[in-house]
Formats: C-alpha cells, sequence, structure tokens
C-alpha cells in the first residue's frame, strides 16, 4: 500500500524538527537571531536557484522550460501556500508571521525529504541532502527566534502532514507536476520570508542585544 | 508618399517600480503604420482575468494592482494591435518578483567635505515612485569617477541614502550616480541624473609662494607690488563658502609682507 508507506515515511523524518530552541540563540538575542534568519533564508534562496535547475532538468520537458506555467491542478493543497493579501500580510502579529515560516518551512522539509529518498541520479541526492541540511537549519532557527521572543512554538507535522493531504499521484507525469510546484512553493516561501524579516527586523531593536551584552559585564 | 501598412509585431515592456502596489506594461509599434491603431491589453493571472487600467498620460500604458502578494503563478499579459490592414499581437509571461525595478534614486547631492582634499559627501532619496521603504527597504549601488578617466569606481551599499567617498583625486573634478534595487528581488533601476563636485582644496599656501617670487623680482624700491589677490579669488576651481575666508587670508598675507617693507 504505497499510501501507508508515504504516511510511514513522512511520519519518520518528520519529527525532526520539532526540536526545542538552542540555547546559543537565545544568547545571541532576538535582534541578532532575526538577522541571522534572514541571512538563511538568503543563502536558501541562492542555493535553491541550482538545486531547482538539475531538479527541473532531471525532470525534463515542459518543467525545465523558462515560460512553463500550468493551471494550478484541483489536487489539495499540500504546503501552506506563501500567497497572502497585502493588507493582512502588513497587519500580520509578530507571533503569527513568524508561524507562518515555520509551519510552511516544517511542511517544505518534510516532503523535500521524501523527494529525497526517491530521485534517480547521486549528484541529485547529495544537492537535495545538503539544502535539507540548511532548511533544517532555517526552521531551527525561526523556532529560536520565537522562544526568544517568548512565543510558543506551533505544533511540529509530528504525523503525517494534515489528513487532507493529496495522495500519491497517479501517474509518472503528475508526479512530476507535483514536484514542480514543491519547488515553485518553496522558492516563493523564500522570497516571501526576506520582506518578513525585514519587517521583523525593524520590530526587534538592537538594543535587546546590547543588554544582554551589559549583563554580562561586557 | 507613404503607404499603409499593417502593424508589425508590437513591443511590450511591463515593470513593477511601486512593489508591492502593482505594476505597468506600456507598448508601442517598432514601425509606423501611417493610419490609425487600436490597442488591446489583456492579463490573465491563473484562471483569472485582470484589467489593466489605461493611464491617461502617457498613451500606450496602462497599470494594474496586484490583489495577493507573493504569487507562485505566473502573470500572461497579451497585447493585439488592429488597423484597417491587419492585426498582430505580443506575449509576456512573469513571475511577480522578475519585474521588479524600482525608478532611479532622486535628489542626488555630492559636496566637498571641507579639510578634506580626498573626500565627497554623496546624499541622496529612495525614488518618491517607491511606496514603502520601511518594509520592502533599497539597497544601492554608487559609481564615481573623475572627468579626466574612463574607470568607474562602484560601491555597492545595503542601507542608508548616503555615503562618502573617501580616495577622491585632490582637485579634480567628478561625475557621480547612483543606482536603487529592492533590497531582495527584481533588476537594479537606470542610474540616476550625473552630478558634479570636486573635492576641497585648499588655497592659501598657493598664495604665500605667489608673494615671495614677486618680493624677490622687483626692484629694491619703497614700492611693494601687491601680488594679484583679486586673480587667485576668482580662480573657478574654487567650491563653496571656504573661498571668501580664503580670499581674506590672502589679503592679511599681503598686508603682513608690506608692512615688513615699508
Amino acid at each position: 500500500d504505497s499510501w501507508g508507506i508515504f504516511t510511514f515515511l513522512c511520519a519518520a523524518l518528520c519529527n525532526l524538527p520539532a526540536l526545542p530552541a538552542l540555547n546559543c540563540s537565545e544568547e545571541l538575542g532576538a535582534g541578532q537571531s532575526i538577522q541571522q534568519t534572514y541571512d538563511l533564508t538568503r543563502y536558501l534562496e541562492h542555493q535553491l536557484r541550482t538545486l531547482a535547475g538539475t531538479y527541473l532538468n532531471y525532470l525534463g520537458p515542459p518543467f525545465n522550460e523558462p515560460d512553463f506555467n500550468p493551471p494550478r491542478l484541483a489536487r489539495a493543497e499540500r504546503v501552506p501556500s506563501a500567497t497572502v493579501d497585502l493588507d493582512l500580510w502588513r497587519g500580520l502579529t509578530d507571533n503569527a508571521r513568524l508561524a507562518a515560516n515555520y509551519r510552511a518551512y516544517s511542511r517544505l522539509l518534510c516532503y523535500l525529504r521524501v523527494l529525497d529518498g526517491q530521485v534517480g541520479t547521486a549528484e541529485l541526492r547529495h544537492r537535495l541532502a545538503h539544502f535539507c541540511a540548511s532548511l533544517q537549519g532555517l526552521v531551527l532557527s525561526i523556532g529560536g527566534v520565537m522562544s526568544s521572543l517568548g512565543y510558543p512554538l506551533p505544533a511540529g507535522p509530528a504525523g503525517p502532514p494534515a489528513p487532507s493531504g493529496a495522495p500519491p499521484a497517479p501517474n509518472d507525469f503528475l508526479k512530476k507536476m507535483d514536484d514542480f510546484w514543491l519547488l515553485k512553493e518553496l522558492q516563493t516561501w523564500l522570497w516571501r520570508s526576506a520582506k518578513d524579516f525585514n519587517r521583523l527586523k525593524k520590530k526587534v531593536p538592537p538594543a535587546v542585544v546590547t543588554l544582554r551584552l551589559e549583563a554580562r559585564g561586557f | 508618399l507613404s503607404l499603409a501598412a499593417p502593424p508589425k509585431e508590437p513591443v511590450l515592456m511591463c515593470r513593477s517600480n511601486n512593489y508591492p502596489k502593482g505594476f505597468y506594461c506600456s507598448w508601442h509599434l517598432p514601425t509606423p503604420t501611417y493610419i490609425p491603431n487600436y490597442f488591446n491589453i489583456s492579463v490573465i493571472h491563473g484562471t483569472k482575468d485582470m484589467v489593466c487600467e489605461k493611464d491617461a498620460t502617457p498613451k500606450n500604458r496602462c497599470h494594474i494592482r496586484y490583489l495577493q502578494l507573493f504569487s507562485t503563478v505566473k502573470y500572461k499579459v497579451t497585447l493585439t494591435v488592429t488597423n484597417a490592414l491587419g492585426k498582430n499581437f505580443t506575449t509576456l509571461t512573469f513571475d511577480e518578483f522578475a519585474i521588479v525595478k524600482p525608478d532611479p534614486p532622486e535628489s542626488v547631492v555630492a559636496k566637498p567635505v571641507p579639510n578634506n582634499p580626498r573626500r565627497l559627501e554623496v546624499s541622496w532619496q529612495n525614488p518618491s515612485s517607491w511606496p514603502d521603504p520601511e518594509s520592502f527597504p533599497l539597497k544601492f549601488f554608487l559609481r564615481y569617477r573623475p572627468l579626466i578617466l574612463d574607470q568607474w569606481q562602484h560601491v555597492e551599499l545595503s542601507d542608508g541614502t548616503s555615503h562618502t567617498i573617501t580616495d577622491a583625486y585632490a582637485g579634480k573634478e567628478y561625475i557621480i550616480q547612483v543606482a536603487a534595487k529592492d533590497n531582495d528581488i527584481g533588476t537594479w533601476s537606470d542610474w540616476s541624473v550625473a552630478v558634479h563636485a570636486t573635492p576641497w582644496t585648499e588655497e592659501p599656501k598657493h598664495l604665500t609662494t605667489e608673494a615671495q617670487i614677486t618680493e624677490t623680482t622687483s626692484a629694491s624700491t619703497s614700492s611693494f607690488m601687491a601680488p594679484p589677490t583679486t586673480k587667485i579669488c576668482d580662480k573657478g576651481a574654487m567650491v563653496g563658502s571656504g573661498a571668501m575666508a580664503v580670499c581674506w587670508t590672502a589679503g592679511l598675507v599681503v598686508a603682513a609682507y608690506s608692512i615688513l617693507f615699508i
């Protein structure tokens, strides 16, 4: 039963992101952590460009064509989309903003790990593994920021992603379509996160870091 | 005598200089048709048809407001041109992020720094068309060179709207320009209007040398030829209000020498 295997894989691989925040990010202070998280999203965005290029070439045409613009199929949304109404996005509380990022990347990491187990070439497996490690770092970093600001971490994807998650694709082409949209969502989230963390940077003054340093007798 | 012609494939350009508000598209025909042409523009976002509102001026331009941000689905813009003799069209497909290009920075000002012969202070403002620099900050690219050289020097600045050049060649006139880009997405703006500036130069040393030469060449008479102070003070290279102060200082130096020879 392939659906059962998929569920099991996700359950096994998805427990990792639910780790508690590391102590080191609390020491640095929220301001510094936000900057680091922002830098991480930029780094990942850069890494993804190479990874996506390689992966889409592996999928072959039409997925690797620059103008490829397929309609969104009526399959259930697997990952929370980065797309949002402008005013809604502006009005998000810091907690909501961070939580949205945390949830999205936890889910994305989960799906990418499943992908990792399925791809053909060694080069792709290597790239995916490296990317997953970096993405794991991002999830932990966001978790660290949330903890240092006193926000509870959203419940991690301890089990398979949402009962309404899409069943595995019935054919090879649709499976490739799923992979295409996964990469697209990931790319869009990384673009959005840069803007999310820019906003957060403005709200958490660097004075927070200074106070902590003074407390340690610097 | 020009022959009326059916339209060739039109040239279409779409750009977001006011992210995240929306974007505009503008178009033109590569060659004239000599008869009236009618343009129709359609914008599709996924399954949704969007209305691109025509601008009063300039003509051949329309704008769209984003309903949602951070979209994974591309925008497809189709421009159709029709006249009595025929029809033609062109299409553009793009991601929301790909067409972001701010207008150039405004009010670029470059000033010399008093008592610093190798410095120039440059400042500018965000383009007024960029609606929200707080949430969508811009980064800047500064380029400068002395007029006499072809090679530009570049500095990229990730925040702030001012910069001090510290390696200018003393006494040389510089040309300076600034460009802007969203911190994370899109492409660089065009270069701003160029500004010119010359670093501060020290005048009094030059004047003292002239006074000494005049002293040695004139005959040992009681009359003392005052060096042409007016000429020095009128020199074009002098910049800023420091010029007046230097002129007065020059006058005082000459007066001092005159007293010595009486």
